[in-house]
């Protein structure tokens, strides 16, 4: 009670849709106060927020959470049984339906599911002797479910490169990796301009135009895939990328005009072979993942 | 030239680990979901156009379907808006084929507009009639609402509508193929009343005002008291009336009469409100220039078509060649037989020209010429 009254006391004065909020969150069903709430609100938009947010900006930023989700993933993080009870109805199914999509195996998405839900149980305390859920660390942003595929996916990803380390010299062998060419990292282009023309126009794009080449022509996903992931349509994707592809192009031959090249020599340098250009996208690949 | 490849060699080459680190589960969950601030998508736009791992993680996630199963007993908030994003252009399309289709039905059958066509006539109807005027000719036309409200524009394309008009009603005489009478010269526009009546069933027992057929020119007497008239008379406000074209091309002007009762008198055809669809013609009478008007039911099997007035002389023409005269005004009437030796008119009587007390000439639908010099008594085929 003592704790109680101290840690009300601390906390700083809660704005007026608090309390909406609160009604909403459906939080008090799971045992969550309503100082708990506020609590675990100013938590999460110190988290997101920028110092010097202003007011309508903050209360914006409150009113975007998936509040109900938020409230149920703290309860069971606090341990509160009727919000696991809730959770074990509505997402454990979910859960491995997703790790069933994801695995496209069933052997190796029920392991997955089950580490995962092990992690959202907590198997670790802390020093207070409290069970550390991974669910503490859901803030609202998106969906509790989409948090769940998400995680789901980094663990699969994950597990996927370390056993990709992990592969035995007679598989090497196997797989023919002493044969393997030489990384011919040090070969010169034939024209650097083509590169720095390249890169200047890829510069000029938005980033999002470069998630869409970077997704289609680098990570090699189909435009269904992407559709998906960015939420939609599939003909939209290909049409932007044509489009920017297109855009790429003239852009490419604008700056190779800037630098005083004819007609003649953009041709023969966008014929290059492209091998001959400085190419190492899997060391790039690596590069990412072993930072 | 395969710019692709050079785009990959190139973001290949600018794929470089990010300094700030990846973001959580929770945003990239957030940016799949299009819940993210806008300002905060950007940033993980660019964080993901540079970042192979969270590509990854992103299209692992979401990439793979959602089991259908999930989809429908938990819809997601954003399921509405990727169904706004998959089938827009078809909502596009079909928003874009209705604005078509009510502009085409305007272009094609414009709201009538009698007042903009016909303005001399509604202005001399509205403006108290001349001293003595109590004869009016009229030809029952499809009732025609009156949108005060309508673009002037429409009003250009009615005498095209009209035109059309005259070949929709079979009964209708086409003014093409019809000959006007010589006296008819003048065109009238008359108000006429949507008179919420009800319209007898054809089996129900004749009303007080209906007149019963007889050979030559036996009578039926109405009602003589004058009270009675005026209980069983229906008026409506002055502001339910509408306006048609009741007088056509072929109806005979206004004309003076003498020693009439009730000089004030207007007559007029009007389409029986219980029966819009089938331009169902009935009688109908104005005691004070035209505020307010009384339907007559002279006869419920018969769609009126023309009537003319002189004075007390009344003279009402409808379908199936039925002709009625009413001597006082139009308190008692008779349905005069209209046949010579050799046939009856065919057709509805469409023009009735009763100026000349001594000749009577009726035009029917299907261009027959009728004409009788004692009163109606005996006729013959011109």
């Amino acid at each position: 009670m003592k704790e109680a009254v101290q840690r009300r006391a601390s906390t700083p004065a809660c704005p007026p849709y608090f309390r909406d909020l609160y009604e909403r969150s459906g939080g008090q069903r799971f045992g969550l106060s309503f100082q708990d709430f506020a609590e675990i609100l100013q938590e999460v938009g110190g988290r997101y927020l920028a110092p010097g947010a202003s007011e309508s900006d903050i209360a914006e930023f409150h009113q975007s959470l998936r509040i109900e989700d938020l409230a149920l993933a703290r309860a069971c993080a606090s341990g509160c049984e009727p919000a696991w009870e809730f959770f074990l109805n509505h997402y454990r199914q979910r859960l491995y339906d997703a790790a069933g999509a994801i695995a496209k195996e069933d052997s190796i998405a029920r392991e997955l599911a089950d580490s995962i839900y092990t992690d959202l149980f907590g198997t670790r305390q802390n020093n207070d002797g409290e069970r550390i859920s991974k669910l503490a660390s859901y803030t609202g942003r998106g969906s509790l479910e989409g948090w769940l595929r998400t995680i789901l996916a980094q663990e699969y990803v994950n597990r996927y490169r370390r056993q990709r380390r992990l592969v035995s010299f007679e598989e090497r062998t196997e797989s023919g990796r002493q044969f393997e060419a030489k990384d011919n990292a040090a070969t010169v282009s034939p024209d650097t301009r083509v590169e720095h023309a390249a890169d200047q126009a890829l510069a000029e794009l938005s980033a999002e135009e470069r998630l869409l080449l970077a997704s289609y022509y680098l990570d090699g996903r189909t435009l269904a895939d992407i559709a998906q992931m960015l939420g939609v349509h599939e003909s939209t994707i290909s049409r932007r990328l044509e489009k920017i592809t297109l855009s790429l192009r003239k852009r490419i031959v604008r700056e190779l005009r800037r630098r005083d090249m004819s007609a003649r020599e953009i041709d023969e340098a966008l014929q290059t072979d492209v091998r001959d250009l400085t190419v190492d996208i899997r060391g790039k690949l690596l590069q990412g993942k072993s930072s | 030239m395969d710019v692709s490849k050079i785009i990959r060699s190139r973001l290949g080459q600018q794929a470089v680990p990010q300094p700030d680190g990846h973001p959580d589960p929770d945003l990239l969950a957030a940016f799949a979901e299009s819940s993210l601030l806008e300002r905060e998508r950007t940033e993980l736009l660019a964080h993901l156009a540079n970042c192979t791992d969270c590509r990854e993680y992103l299209a692992v996630a979401f990439s793979t379907p959602e089991p259908e199963s999930n989809k429908a007993k938990h819809p997601q908030r954003s399921s509405v808006r990727h169904w706004f994003r998959t089938w827009r252009w078809f909502v596009t399309a079909a928003a874009a084929c209705c604005v078509i289709g009510v502009a085409l039905q305007y272009y094609v059958e414009p709201p009538k507009r009698p007042a903009d066509m016909f303005p001399n006539q509604v202005s001399a109807l509205k403006s108290p009639p001349a001293p003595g005027v109590a004869e009016v000719t009229l030809t029952a036309k499809r009732g025609v609402e009156h949108h005060p409200a309508l673009p002037v524009v429409l009003s250009k394309r009615l005498n095209t509508a009209m035109k059309d008009q005259r070949h929709v009603e079979p009964e209708q005489p086409a003014l093409e193929t019809r000959q006007p009478l010589p006296s008819e010269k003048e065109n009238v526009v008359k108000p006429i009343e949507e008179v919420a009546v009800a319209n007898p069933a054809e089996t129900s027992a004749p009303s007080d005002y209906s007149a019963e057929p007889k050979a030559g020119a036996s009578t039926a007497l109405l009602p003589k008291e004058r009270d009675v008239a005026e209980k069983t008379r229906r008026v409506l406000p002055q502001s339910r009336m509408k306006f048609a074209i009741a007088g056509s091309m072929a109806s005979p002007p206004l004309s003076k009469t003498s020693a009439a009762p009730d000089p004030a008198a207007l007559w007029s055809i009007n389409t029986s409100p219980k029966s819009l669809s089938t331009s169902f013609g009935v009688v109908q009478r104005s005691l004070d220039r035209g505020k307010t008007w009384e339907i007559i039911p002279l006869n419920d099997r018969v769609s009126f078509h023309a009537i003319t007035a002189s004075g007390n002389e009344v003279w009402a023409g409808g379908s199936r060649g039925s002709l009625f005269h009413s001597a006082d005004g139009g308190s008692h009437w008779v349905q005069i037989a209209i046949s010579d030796e050799a046939a009856k008119p065919t057709g509805a009587i469409v023009s009735i020209d009763a100026r000349d007390p001594n000749l009577l000439r009726i035009v029917t639908s299907s261009g027959e010429r009728w004409s009788s010099t004692d009163g109606g008594s005996h006729w013959k085929q011109d």
